[in-house]
């Protein structure tokens, strides 16, 4: 059940992805990129990321995806034109890609130890509670240095965006 | 067990003074903007902040003398106390205080000046110390964003000038994607210990040896994006850009701050923590090293504007004080104290007189804005002579013996070949710098408009020119002091 799942939603990925890259309009792209997102939750999900899920579902495919679509929308952004594309990218190019395929899969095949499989549902610290926990223990100095960043990033808006005082 | 102790907080003090005090800056903006003179009271709260965050360190650094520790680690091992640590610190405050006394002059003739612009100065030197002294990947890759962040906005602080935007936003595009490619090799080492510890790291490193391939992806592109940090080649796109576009105080501090923080995070991460994989990162160091000499020196050539050409020269530097990392002995290592200390002071002795030729109505930016400068200013003119033959490392000045440091070290490890080519890059680099010679002592002034010459900005010219002099001359008090705090023997 669970390798089934696991293949279900890997393809939906990949799928997605490929979408994302080969469509030529923006909207098009920004959608396939939450089906990508959306999906890595499900896996995530299933490894036993339970609060990795829901920041994957709530941050990226709901917050940012929604500020991309509303930059889409605001630009009016039209279809992608076929730009010229330079002769050596259309007659190497596939080629190119199975060459690279091929290097990395010999690559992983003969330099990598046999890897153990995945089992779903054997890790459990993945809940909110053990997160908090972790990030307010182990993790606090790296925690508060973040919200610093944070400040700083808003700083940097207001003093880039502001307009002339005097 | 507690989470925060008594001792986390002296090891986090100054950053925490750091971080209080851009806070206060930004709360003493808001409400001074009546006071009459109110901004230069916001440089003198700066300075107090910078006075408090030196006694902190120098309270650390009591404080591990008093229990003869020669290292300690708080704050849940994120953070850890040492001779690299305190060395690149007490730098890096160093050029921040030349900042601020350099900046006040400067922001009123530009009309950008504000509390933000000292808050973000402090903020990158909270993201510096944390460089500086995290032993952790996290705290790492934190204080680097900190810092990188800091100085994005730095670098675009003079909104109304296309340039300092333009260079801004290359600056951000190509500092987010070297962050990336940290990240990913941090990401890996993670992978590869199971613990963000540069410790457990350096132990499962060791185990794993060179072949490893996660090991040669990790840290080929940890390389690449700590080299894009110092901006050595081929990494330095970015460099003249940004240090052309931003102001000019702002360059010097990018030049000085930030590349010594970086080279205390290659120090950190590449002898200390993958010393056992040394085969990989020599090679990439060496080519980095020799070709960093070689575009510098020779691309400074052709430049006519002076912030070009130091950046051209700086990339030329960061190759040199690689030279140290790769003798790897103990007097390589003095080597880039040594050299960090002396291109410290003299690189921002010679920006303070950058920042001093831009004035009312005229930039300053260009190399025939020197002319004439030894019959209208002869003081500045001579004191930035002093300045360019130290960059240049002619004795008797501090740069001979800087690189003095690194030759001897490269000729006791058996590095012939690379002694020899930065050797002959010194010829190269003497003419570049008597370029600016001749514009200011051989060509009659153009403008008789004087120099924006404020205390601030005297006081910093005077005394990096002195020490630069002092330290080529009577090299043993400074150099004795450089080693004691780094803890590289006596």
């Amino acid at each position: 059940m669970d390798t089934i799942l696991f293949f279900i939603f890997a393809i939906i990925a990949v799928v997605c992805g490929l979408n994302l890259v080969l469509q030529k309009h923006p909207i098009s792209s920004a959608l396939s990129l939450i089906g990508v997102m959306g999906s890595l939750a499900v896996l995530y999900l299933m490894l036993g990321a339970e609060f990795l899920a829901a920041a994957q579902v709530i941050v990226y495919a709901g917050a940012i995806m929604v500020l991309f679509v509303f930059v889409i929308m605001l630009l009016n952004a039209g279809s992608e034109k076929p730009g010229g594309k330079s002769w050596f990218a259309q007659i190497a190019g596939i080629p190119l890609l199975l060459a690279f395929i091929a290097v990395m899969g010999f690559v992983i095949e003969t330099f990598l130890p046999a890897l153990r499989s995945v089992r779903f549902g054997s890790f459990a610290g993945g809940t909110a509670r053990e997160i908090g926990r972790v990030l307010f223990t182990e993790y606090l100095l790296p925690f508060e240095v973040t919200s610093v960043l944070i400040l700083i990033a808003i700083l940097g808006a207001v003093v880039l965006a502001r307009k002339e005082i005097d | 067990m507690p989470v925060f102790t008594g001792s986390d907080m002296l090891t986090l003090l100054p950053a925490i003074v750091m971080c209080l005090f851009a806070c206060g800056t930004l709360v003493l903006d808001v409400m001074g903007r009546r006071i009459p003179r109110g901004r230069r009271w916001l440089m003198l709260f700066g300075l107090c902040g910078l006075a408090i965050t030196g006694v902190s360190l120098w309270r650390q650094w009591s404080a591990l003398a008093a229990g003869g520790l020669s290292q300690y680690t708080g704050a849940q091992g994120a953070v850890t106390l040492d001779g690299l640590g305190f060395f690149s610190n007490a730098l890096v405050l160093g050029a921040t205080v030349l900042l601020f006394l350099t900046s006040y002059r400067f922001l009123e003739i530009t009309r950008e000046h504000s509390g933000e612009y000292y808050s973000l100065a402090l903020f990158a030197q909270a993201g510096m110390y944390f460089m500086a002294t995290a032993s952790e990947l996290i705290t790492l890759f934190l204080g680097l964003e900190l810092t990188s962040i800091s100085f994005y906005i730095l670098v675009g602080f003079t909104r109304v000038d296309r340039r300092s935007n333009e260079a801004a936003l290359k600056y951000l595009l190509l500092g987010a994607v070297s962050s990336g490619f940290i990240l990913y090799g941090f990401s890996l080492l993670y992978g590869i210990a199971g613990s963000t510890e540069l410790a457990d790291i350096s132990s499962a490193v060791s185990g794993r040896g060179a072949s490893d391939p996660f090991v040669v992806v990790a840290v080929v592109t940890i390389v690449a994006g700590l080299l894009f940090k110092i901006s050595a080649v081929p990494f330095h796109m970015w460099a003249p850009d940004a240090y052309d576009g931003a102001p000019t105080p702002v360059t010097g501090h990018l030049s000085v701050a930030s590349k010594v923080a970086s080279f205390a995070v290659i120090l950190r991460l590449l002898p200390m923590t993958l010393g056992s994989v040394r085969s990989l990162w020599e090679p990439l160091l060496i080519v980095a090293a020799v070709a960093s000499m070689t575009v510098g020196s020779i691309a400074a050539l052709t430049q006519h504007r002076l912030k070009r050409l130091f950046a051209y020269s700086s990339i030329a530097h960061a190759g040199y004080i690689l030279l140290g990392i790769i003798a790897g002995t103990q007097m390589g290592l003095r080597g880039v104290y040594v050299y960090l200390i002396v291109y410290a002071l003299m690189n921002l002795g010679a920006f303070t007189v950058l920042t001093a030729l831009h004035r009312h109505g005229i930039a300053g930016e260009d190399l025939h804005d020197l002319r004439g400068l030894s019959t209208t200013r002869p003081v500045h003119a001579a004191l930035f002579v002093v300045l360019l033959l130290s960059l240049a490392g002619m004795p008797p000045t501090a740069g001979f013996l800087a690189k003095y440091y690194i030759f001897t070290a490269l000729i006791e490890t058996r590095h012939y070949a690379l002694a020899v080519i930065a050797a002959a890059y010194v010829v190269v680099s003497l003419y570049f710098y008597f370029r600016l010679v001749r514009e200011m002592y051989m060509r009659p002034a153009e403008t008789r408009e004087p120099l924006a010459a404020s205390l601030g900005i005297r006081l910093s010219l005077y005394a990096t020119a002195a020490l630069t002099l002092f330290i080529g001359v009577f090299p043993e008090p400074v150099l004795r002091l450089g080693f004691r705090i780094s803890g590289v023997g006596q």
